[in-house]
């Protein structure tokens, strides 16, 4: 099937289930003044909108077009979708400064690929980035960062 | 007017704000000039790190950063061929010549000149048509806001001849995503799904760190298409372009005013103000058949038109809180998070900072010229930062910047969805443009579009009876029909020919 189809499809879907989701939305007459048509006509045009862009989509003669990614391009996209739930994971247990070295030396190691970086000059890297970034936010901005629950 | 000058002159000379504005320059230069970045992911990049800053010296940093990205695409463009963004797609054809030749110098030196050119002028004509209109729009209604945000999606929308549905679509899941959380002027929940969290919706700043910087990301690690920065030639030091632009002072008025009217239209920024310049330059050339072969005036044009845009797409962006181009789309996202409402009302209730955006952006260009200046030797090494270095930082940027607007792991769990959305919407093929203004103008249609029906007598009708809402509305669903039935019924009509 022609990927514009599917996209199609995808937003065919996508309108139907909002449109649905919409219906269902409880809504507080009292809280709606007179002549307002309230908060659902958003959603309503919303889902519309997509469920009309999928029917056009899905019908629309389609020409060619080059592919976007090979599979092996999918797979490192996914790979590196994964390392970063991954570090979401430990921010959450561990919080950012035991868990940004960890997603920095994987990330250094994925992205240099071919070009071989020496293990120390990739472990220093994570932990002075992680030191700037850790000393700038929580030194110079006074910002929270994530502290992780088991520390 | 005066004292607003001066007293944005005051906060401008502070150490803090020009170290930041420097920063701001210098670093919007750098993502400008590297492909597949740019300097609008800066702006989101550096979005959570101005919280605690003063609104006023936020917005100087985020000026100084929106000229620097705009400035320094050309470098990409002259140096490998590739633009930093499209700003500067004319470019190539022959600043990149220069370099084939072995003087790229000539092209960067008047491509720095050409964008201070473009800019300064554009921010006067700014300075002075921003009240005049601000003025004009307190006495419209919500009819005529509802008509010009509408009509400001539908140019945009209609930008994406090639497949206006996709175009629609990316309006669609913006208007989507706006509608989670409570709904404006009720306080309805809306796609909550009992969520705490997603009763304040989706936050901007996650969904832009995740739908444009991680995204961006994710994909330049799948396509792993590093441009190649091997073949890169020395450059020397700047080279005053004084014959060149005596050469061609009409073709830099041309070009800036080309440039300052498309920035004006929503949508329609530098990305398509350098291309027309560049078209006109070359039509209204004594020597066409120069252009594209390393031609000067071919440099020229769309660097002055870039630039001549920012100043443009600042104008209904000051005085009518439409953006005029993703750009600055973001920085009016910026400006929501720093607390400023915008509108008709921006100048007269936050004076300090709109005048600071009209100096930050004079100073701001006065800053990429001087650094182009000096540090034009060192442009190859900005092509040449590896991106096993950059992309690591950018990437624990995005997480954080993320926690820090909302202060909870959910914001960084929003920011990786947003990421997923990201890469759909580049794998379809879904414009980003409209995306952006569709979620950032969302709450100002929704409000107006709410309020002018409460006010209304006759429903829907009062949207035609006015007159300002009824042209801009006939004018937004001409554009939309033209580009769904244009082609269609040129062909109906020289088949019957």
């Amino acid at each position: 099937m022609h990927k514009d189809k599917i996209i199609g499809l995808v937003s065919f879907a996508l309108g139907v289930i909002t449109l649905i989701g919409a219906s269902m939305i409880m809504v507080a007459k009292m809280a709606i003044s007179m002549g307002d048509p309230g908060p659902l006509v958003f959603p309503y045009v919303a889902g519309g909108l997509l469920t009309i862009c999928g029917i056009g989509l899905f019908f629309k003669s389609h020409a060619e077009e080059p592919v976007f990614m090979s599979r092996q391009q999918w797979m490192r996209v996914a790979t590196l979708f994964a390392a970063f739930v991954g570090y979401v994971v430990l921010l959450y247990f561990f919080g950012f400064v035991p868990a940004t070295p960890v997603l920095l030396f994987a990330m250094i190691t994925m992205f240099s690929g071919e070009k071989k970086i020496s293990i120390l000059v990739r472990i220093l890297y994570s932990v002075i980035v992680t030191a700037i970034i850790f000393l700038f936010f929580v030194t110079f901005l006074k910002t929270n960062i994530p502290q992780g629950i088991l520390f | 007017m005066g004292e607003y000058i001066l007293a944005a002159i005051a906060s401008l000379a502070s150490p803090l704000c020009m170290a930041l504005m420097f920063a701001g320059v210098v670093s919007g230069i750098i993502f400008g000039a590297i492909p597949g970045l740019g300097g609008g992911i800066l702006t989101v990049l550096v979005l959570p790190l101005t919280y605690k800053l003063d609104p006023v010296i936020a917005i100087a940093f985020l000026c100084a950063i929106y000229v620097g990205g705009t400035s320094g695409s050309y470098i990409g463009s002259v140096l490998m061929g590739i633009p930093g963004d499209v700003a500067s797609v004319s470019t190539v054809y022959d600043g990149y010549m220069f370099t084939k030749k072995g003087d790229p110098v000539r092209a960067l030196s008047a491509c720095a000149v050409a964008n201070f050119i473009g800019t300064v002028p554009s921010m006067l004509v700014c300075m002075l048509a921003c009240p005049v209109i601000s003025a004009i729009a307190i006495k419209l209604g919500p009819w005529e806001f509802f008509a010009l945000s509408f009509c400001a999606i539908s140019l945009i929308v209609a930008l994406s001849k090639e497949n206006i549905f996709k175009g629609l679509m990316a309006a669609g899941l913006a208007l989507l995503v706006k509608c989670i959380g409570m709904a404006p002027v009720c306080g309805t929940k809306r796609f909550t799904f009992g969520s705490y969290y997603l009763s304040g919706g989706i936050p901007l700043t996650c969904m832009f760190l995740g739908v444009f910087a991680g995204s961006t990301i994710l994909l330049e690690f799948g396509k792993n298409a590093k441009a190649d920065t091997a073949s890169l030639v020395k450059v020397s030091r700047f080279r005053w372009p004084g014959k060149d632009l005596a050469a061609n002072v009409v073709n830099i008025i041309r070009s800036w005013v080309i440039g300052l009217l498309i920035g004006i239209l929503p949508g329609m920024g530098s990305g398509l103000s350098n291309v027309v310049a560049y078209a006109s330059a070359k039509s209204a050339s004594k020597h066409p058949e120069k252009f594209g072969k390393g031609c000067i005036d071919g440099v020229i044009a769309p660097e002055v038109a870039n630039n001549a845009s920012v100043g443009g797409a600042l104008i209904p962006f000051i005085s009518l809180g439409i953006p005029g181009d993703g750009s600055t789309a973001l920085l009016l996202g910026a400006l929501t998070v720093q607390g400023v409402i915008t509108g008709p009302l921006m100048i007269r209730n936050y004076p300090s900072v709109v005048y600071m955006i009209y100096l930050a952006c004079m100073v701001g260009a006065a800053m990429v010229l001087i650094f182009q200046i000096i540090g034009m030797p060192i442009f190859p090494s900005i092509l040449k930062i590896p991106y096993h270095y950059l992309y690591p930082i950018i990437t624990v940027l995005v997480f954080l910047g993320a926690f820090v607007s909302q202060g909870n792991l959910f914001a960084i769990i929003l920011t990786l969805i947003m990421m997923l959305l990201g890469v759909f919407m580049a794998w379809a093929g879904l414009p980003t443009t409209p995306f952006i203004l569709t979620f950032v103008l969302g709450d100002l249609l929704e409000t107006n579009f709410r309020r002018a029906m409460s006010y209304s007598r006759n429903g829907l009708l009062t949207f035609f009876q006015r007159p300002a809402s009824c042209v801009l509305l006939i004018v937004a669903i001409a554009f939309i029909l033209y580009n769904l039935f244009g082609d269609k019924v040129k062909a109906l009509i020289s088949k019957k020919k």
